[in-house]
């Protein structure tokens, strides 16, 4: 298990490298001169060609590339942003953790909302309940969650006066945002929680644990839900990966300085070596919570765990 | 697992009349037929927005502006006097065919790979995955603002830098669902025969790996038409004065309060057509699904 | 027994992560929390006597406070709290002392002597001598940061409090441009720092920076020990507050939201959308100046184009764009019709321009230019930058040339491609910019001066004649009304701009805050710290 979980590790090295090319790549195609826009647009020639040389664009791309990459990840130098001048490392570790508590927030408020609608649909599935949940799921992932946004501060902060609209600071900051991003989570998990749900509802142990006796709700969450799990564990992963970069929307809105707004901004002032660190550090903290799933699967379900005992075994014995 | 053994091999007797069978098990679905009847009508309209519009997608009258709806302008008129109602019809022009084209792409593309990975196995599989796990890794919305803006903005170019998010996540259903059917006993048939690796991908393996395809990708175009709606918040995607949803939500965002039916209503077409295709997939999954049959 | 251990690894191990994340977002935010004032109980507090702190929104963001970038604007308000400068710019264009005590010229023009003050100091404590103010000249020279640098010949110390500079022509204006551009820092205090002044700045200013997050707020506290003597202070830069704090706020509706829950006291330049909700409400004041830059349309001077050449083309262009329709639609009313492609505000315009006709809206003459003009129905193409307000303009443009059967492309692309291509004329046939500028001088040579950049003037046009008339009038002994009159007059009778609608800044805030006497800015925002409350 421990060579499983030191394999997987090691493996993220190739990936990250890999992300860390692409994005290299993709940047470098990027129409716009980066010098122009960190000078403003009344310098003369000759800054530009200083400013060029100075930030190493007038190397090739290979060039570039090996200094990046060897920046990044021999020596840990992370650089700093070409148009504020700013440690990149400062500023994701001051802006990453707001993105992954905004994330965090988001996909807890939709776990919690997505599987009690799934389980109350599929304990009352075909009746109206079941329509109900599922079609309250599927309205609100219908709906773009800037307006949503909008709306949620309307009645929140404006109407009610409950809730701050924007800004950073205690957690009750992330709140609305919470509400207004995690539309899309519910509805994803909802519905695989009631197929899950319904696959194992139907299955024998759970006959025999009706039959004994125990409490209904003890069966639906120690018997049924257990065994649903691993699915569902599966759309909280992915879901943490696509949030983590999509958040730039739900960030604008509410004004909270993260990861996204920062990559974005970066986008589109051309500042290379913000966006190339940035994807970079998503795709660290991305695989790192895939790993994280991996092992709650193994926690959760004994079938997988054996499996990668008999992996770890193999390789003994090859050895 | 006997379960889903059991359905495995029932999709495989009946595989011929698949697509039929699945269609007919659909219209038992009631929010299915729903979904589809709602999206068939938004189709129509669109096709024929030129015949029904009352105005000019671009049609200005200033003296018009900010106007609620009203009997001449149905939904109200925008910031620049434009009928949102027209507007709405032509935008869906734009943003249906990017969704459709944007999720027929990634499918495309899917397909290929994943056909690849799936078919071959081993060492092609292994580089392939290993390369999707790359792609996956970055956050997708991260992916299509910096290919969107390396491509920039423009019908066309949105509709590539959408389809590359898609990829992977076509492909590796493709590929787990022909893992799946590889080692049964018609693919080991055409073997035999010698037929060749194309055309047992092509003419066998693909249409037997397709259905939860269809599913996911009804699903897509919904969530494709979705994130050209946050591509425009950030100011790429389709160039005005065209009327994507996305990009008319967008604008009209800083009059929420002062004319709200300005975001109302290019809102509510987005939510009814992500409502229509969802409920569309929905339907479509629950059919192919054997253990849901009634 | 294996199993167990297995399984309560994994689960431990799966713990350890989600804790880790839970950790490491709550000990990163978790500073800000207290670093951050609520600015509703500290005004609470201060009802009776009068405000001493405030909270402003604004949208100008300043990503990084470090002196060397220009990505941010000189012009917005809260510069003044981050840095001294060498002089100081009013609204009505004044220039007064700030570092800088006195400056004079000699009589070839273009030689300035300037005395600083003898007792400048930053917050730690350096001492400012006339070798730091030379370091930084000449920094911003190497590094071509600003536009007015590049007028500078050369820059020497003659004293330990005086200084030469010499610029590179007679141009009125361009000596104080430098001035009030040139951040007054110490350069060891400099050259110590590890981040260039990024996040942490030493300087001379009457204030401090005790909390920045970049794109979020940033915090400011009066300094007990700033260097200048109070009786020496003009009133334009009064320090009359305590704290000042700005919150970011780029969202319109937000603008109006955080104004309305009191997340802010009061909001500079506030989207003119949301004006009108506070309009006729008691509990807030509305100031409104014209801002400094306003929206112009130049065509394209390079040779490639059609219409670089195609005068007639321009005028009908021209005469076809309703700029009160402009007005109306895009900027709510709160904006108005330009008489140049200057704005009005500049040193040097003239008051009478507005009385004369500039380009009003008239089909009829468009058609009959059009008719003259050698265009055959072929698209033209608009170039612009993708922020709303200018998509907007962009799209009722499009409009008004449609109506004279003028065909146009727009080309809306992302700030950074606008500013690589706007002096590039081969890539569009018209541009919209947003410009304006200290004076008269500095907006020619930013826009008309063909020997300006590499392929000829701001839309790479060559003109000889205008470039001649240019240099005769903005010398100190050609700045006559007459010269500037005859400047003017050949733009508009060859059509290379049109200036279209000089936007109002809008500033909105609450009545609580009970101010006397309001101190506006140039750039048409106020000086909140200079006001004077009650």
């Amino acid at each position: 298990m421990l060579r499983y979980i030191l394999k997987r590790i090691l493996w993220m090295i190739p990936i990250v490298l890999g992300v860390a090319i692409i994005v290299f790549t993709l940047m470098s195609f990027c129409p716009g001169d980066p010098a122009t826009i960190i000078l403003g647009s009344t310098a003369t020639e000759s800054d530009l060609t200083a400013m060029r040389e100075e930030l190493g664009l007038n190397k090739t791309y290979i060039e570039r590339l090996g200094t990046f990459l060897y920046d990044t990840f021999i020596r840990f130098d992370f650089g700093e942003s070409w148009i504020t001048r700013t440690s990149i490392k400062a500023a994701i570790i001051e802006r990453l953790p707001r993105t992954m508590l905004l994330t965090i927030a988001t996909l807890g408020l939709s776990t919690l909302i997505g599987i009690s609608l799934g389980i109350m649909a599929a304990i009352n599935q075909g009746n109206w309940k079941d329509n109900f949940c599922m079609a309250f799921a599927l309205i609100g992932v219908s709906v773009p969650d800037f307006w949503l946004a909008l709306l949620l501060i309307l009645l929140f902060s404006v109407k009610l006066g409950w809730l701050p609209a924007m800004g950073i600071g205690g957690l009750q900051y992330y709140i609305l945002p919470a509400m207004a991003g995690c539309m899309g989570g519910i509805a994803a998990l909802a519905r695989q929680t009631r197929s899950s749900m319904l696959d194992v509802i139907r299955a024998d142990y759970i006959t025999t644990a009706r039959s004994k006796g125990v409490p209904e709700f003890r069966v639906i969450t120690r018997h049924a839900l257990k065994n649903a799990f691993i699915p569902i564990i599966t759309i909280i992963g992915t879901h943490f990966g696509k949030m983590l970069g999509g958040a730039m929307v739900i960030e604008t809105i509410f004004a909270i300085p993260g990861m996204g707004s920062y990559i974005v901004t970066a986008v589109n002032s051309r500042d290379y070596p913000v966006v190339q660190v940035g994807a970079v550090f998503l795709a660290i903290v991305f695989s790192i919570c895939m790993l994280g799933v991996d092992l709650i699967y193994a926690a959760v379900d004994p079938r997988i765990r054996a499996q990668y005992g008999k992996k770890s075994r193999k390789v003994k014995v090859n050895a | 697992m006997l379960n889903t053994m059991a359905g495995k091999t029932q999709i495989k007797i009946k595989k011929k009349s698949e697509f039929m069978r699945t269609l007919k098990q659909m219209s038992y679905n009631k929010l299915a037929v729903f979904g589809a009847i709602v999206f068939a009508i938004e189709l129509i309209l669109v096709i024929l927005a030129p015949l029904i519009a009352p105005y000019g997608y671009a049609e200005m009258d200033m003296a018009a502006a900010y106007q609620p709806p009203s009997w001449a302008h149905l939904c109200g008129t925008d910031d620049l006097g434009r009928d949102i109602f027209s507007r709405l019809l032509y935008g869906g022009r734009y943003s249906i065919t990017m969704g459709i084209f944007s999720i027929g792409i990634s499918v495309m593309l899917g397909i290929i790979i994943g056909s690849t990975a799936g078919y071959f196995g081993g060492k092609v599989d292994n580089i392939i995955m290993r390369f999707l796990d790359i792609i996956q890794s970055l956050p997708g919305m991260l992916l299509t603002i910096v290919i969107s803006a390396v491509l920039g903005s423009g019908y066309i170019n949105t509709i590539l830098s959408l389809s590359v998010n898609g990829i992977p996540g076509q492909a590796r259903m493709l590929r787990a669902q022909m893992m799946r059917v590889r080692g049964s006993e018609y693919i080991e048939a055409a073997e035999s025969i010698n037929c060749s690796k194309f055309r047992i991908i092509a003419k066998h393996l693909i249409p037997n790996s397709f259905s939860p395809l269809i599913v996911q990708a009804t699903m897509g175009v919904a969530n494709m038409i979705i994130m050209a709606a946050g591509l425009s918040f950030i100011g790429l995607g389709v160039q005005p004065p065209a009327s994507e949803w996305g990009a008319m939500l967008s604008g009209s965002r800083q009059f929420i309060r002062s004319s709200p039916h300005m975001v109302f209503f290019p809102g509510l077409a987005i939510a009814i057509t992500i409502l229509a295709l969802n409920l569309m997939g929905d339907g479509l999954r629950d059919a192919l699904d054997p253990k849901l049959k009634r | 027994m294996k199993k167990k251990i297995t399984r309560w690894v994994c689960t431990v191990m799966a713990g350890c992560m989600l804790i880790g994340l839970l950790a490491g977002c709550t000990s990163g935010s978790s500073p800000k929390e207290t670093g951050t004032p609520d600015a509703n109980s500290d005004n609470s507090t201060a009802t009776d006597k009068a405000v001493t702190s405030i909270t402003i929104g604004t949208s100008d963001a300043w990503d990084t406070l470090t002196p060397f970038r220009t990505t941010q604007s000189q012009m917005s308000s809260m510069v003044r709290y981050i840095y001294d400068r060498l002089a100081y710019q009013t609204a009505d264009n004044r220039y007064i002392p700030q570092v800088a005590k006195s400056w004079e010229v000699e009589d070839d023009g273009v030689t300035w002597n300037v005395e600083i003050f003898d007792y400048v100091a930053d917050s730690e404590g350096n001492h400012i001598t006339a070798s730091d103010i030379v370091w930084m000249l000449e920094e911003s020279m190497a590094q071509g940061l600003k536009p007015c640098y590049n007028k500078i010949a050369s820059v020497e110390q003659t004293g330990d409090y005086s200084f030469k500079v010499v610029m590179k022509q007679d141009i009125v204006n361009s000596f104080e441009l430098v001035l009030v551009s040139t951040y007054v820092v110490s350069q060891k205090a400099y050259e110590a720092s590890t981040d260039d002044f990024a996040a942490k700045t030493i300087s001379t200013s009457p204030y401090l920076v005790t909390d920045f997050v970049s794109g979020s707020h940033i915090t400011f506290k009066k300094r007990d020990d700033y260097w200048q003597k109070e009786e020496l202070i003009d009133k334009a830069q009064a320090n009359n507050l305590e704290t000042i704090t700005y919150k970011i706020i780029k969202e319109a509706s937000q603008q109006q939201v955080a104004l309305e829950t009191g997340t802010v006291d009061a909001f500079e330049n506030i989207s003119a959308t949301v004006v009108p909700a506070f309009e006729g409400n008691a509990s807030y004041e509305t100031v409104q100046f014209p801002s400094s830059n306003g929206i112009q349309l130049f065509y394209s001077g390079d040779e490639s184009r059609v219409i670089a050449k195609d005068e007639d083309l321009c005028r009908a262009i021209s005469y076809a764009i309703d700029a009160e329709g402009l007005v109306a639609g895009v900027y709510n009313g709160y904006a108005k019709v330009m008489h140049d492609a200057a704005v009005e505000s500049v040193v040097g315009y003239l008051e009478k321009w507005n009385d004369e006709e500039y380009f009003p809206y008239d089909v009829d003459k468009a058609k009959e230019y059009l008719a003259k003009s050698n265009y055959k129905g072929e698209e033209l193409e608009l170039l612009c930058m993708s922020d709303s307000t200018s998509q907007r303009i962009a799209q009722m443009i499009q409009n008004y040339l449609l109506a004279v059967d003028i065909k146009l492309k727009l080309n809306i692309v992302d700030a950074a491609l606008f500013s690589a291509s706007r002096f590039d004329g081969a890539q569009y046939d018209m541009i919209i910019i947003n410009a304006g500028a200290g004076s008269l001088p500095a907006f020619w040579s930013n826009r008309f001066d063909s020997t300006a950049y590499e392929k000829g003037d701001g839309t790479a046009r060559n003109d000889e004649v205008l470039t001649a008339m240019l240099y005769s009038t903005w010398t100190n002994e050609g700045f006559t009304e007459e010269n500037i009159d005859a400047v003017r007059r050949y733009i508009i009778d060859h059509a290379y701009a049109y200036g279209m609608c000089l936007p109002t800044s809008c500033s909105i805030y609450a009545k609580t805050l009970s101010i006397q006497e309001i101190v506006s800015l140039p750039a048409g925002t106020l000086d909140f710290a200079a006001c004077v409350y009650q």
